[in-house]
């Protein structure tokens, strides 16, 4: 397996949000490569991002700083970032470290479009 | 039957590991310890806290060990990480030495709370890894000096 790899797409209901599909790991190595992807999508106007992690196996502090600076610069900006369906290794690790109460974090694609569009109507 | 030298009589069975500072080894390093813990028979929850502690020193000590201050000052030095896993009856301790160029504890972070960490974004989203350290391993040592490199011992009891 690839240590990571990922595939985006637009999302049905809202061509400016972002799909990304994450799989195998993000760490020290790793970490990068994701965020130049997400990066990339933002300076390119993207506002609202979705991270379906349920293909992550794994993920480090580097991933959650990450992870944690791409949401701060969407929201800068009026958008938004939601993590979609953790593995429960990797809720395991948010819940433990208290990061659960800081991401936005949906089960369905469905739950995620209505976090964004709570995002998207408040004043 | 031959004794047993003094010096290992009351030694902890333990597995020594010597690996390049390479970023990219990250994966297997995790790999090993998740093995070496699942063998041991921690819980699957302990064995991804285990996992991600090592992980996060290991990664700290690939970033700030031997910096190009420590390639001009020490140009002969070895440049590899060494990890030492003992276990005996209910803990494993892991320790995580490098030669490198060592740091002065008084200047690491101390986040005590996630809120100090958020606090701390302000500027950059880093220092997360001694917080995770702490939270998840029953115990830890830091030993570190400037020019004398930096040992990390951890310690996991199995519950």
């Amino acid at each position: 397996m690839k240590a990571f790899n990922y595939e985006s797409r637009e999302s049905a209901w809202n061509p400016g949000c972002i799909i990304f599909l994450l799989r195998g790991y993000i760490d020290a190595h790793t970490v990068i490569e994701f965020e130049k992807a997400v990066n990339s999508a933002i300076d390119e106007g993207v506002k609202q991002v979705v991270l379906d992690i349920s293909g992550l196996s794994y993920i480090s502090s580097a991933g959650i700083g990450a992870m944690m600076g791409l949401t701060r610069k969407l929201t800068q900006n009026g958008g938004d970032l939601i993590l979609l369906s953790p593995t429960p290794k990797v809720m395991a690790i948010l819940e433990g470290l208290g990061f659960t109460k800081i991401f936005k974090i949906a089960n369905t694609e469905e739950e995620a479009r209505e976090k964004l569009s709570d995002t998207s109507t408040s004043p | 039957m031959v004794d047993e030298p003094a010096n290992q009589k009351n030694a902890s069975p333990q597995i020594e590991l010597r690996c390049t500072v390479d970023r990219a080894m990250l994966g297997p390093l995790r790999a090993f310890v998740c093995n070496v813990a699942r063998e041991l028979e921690f819980t699957e929850k302990q064995v991804n806290e285990i996992e991600i502690c090592v992980d996060e020193v290991c990664a700290n000590c690939m970033e700030h060990a031997y910096s190009k201050t420590f390639e001009r000052e020490f140009p002969n030095t070895s440049r590899d990480l060494f990890m030492e896993v003992h276990y005996r009856g209910d803990e494993m301790t892991v320790r995580i030495i490098d030669h490198g160029i060592g740091t002065d504890a008084k200047g690491l972070p101390r986040i005590a709370h996630i809120e100090d960490y958020l606090e701390r974004g302000r500027e950059n989203f880093r220092g997360l890894g001694l917080y995770l350290i702490r939270k998840f391993m029953d115990r830890v040592d830091f030993h570190s000096a400037p020019g004398k490199g930096t040992t990390v011992e951890m310690t996991k009891y199995r519950r």
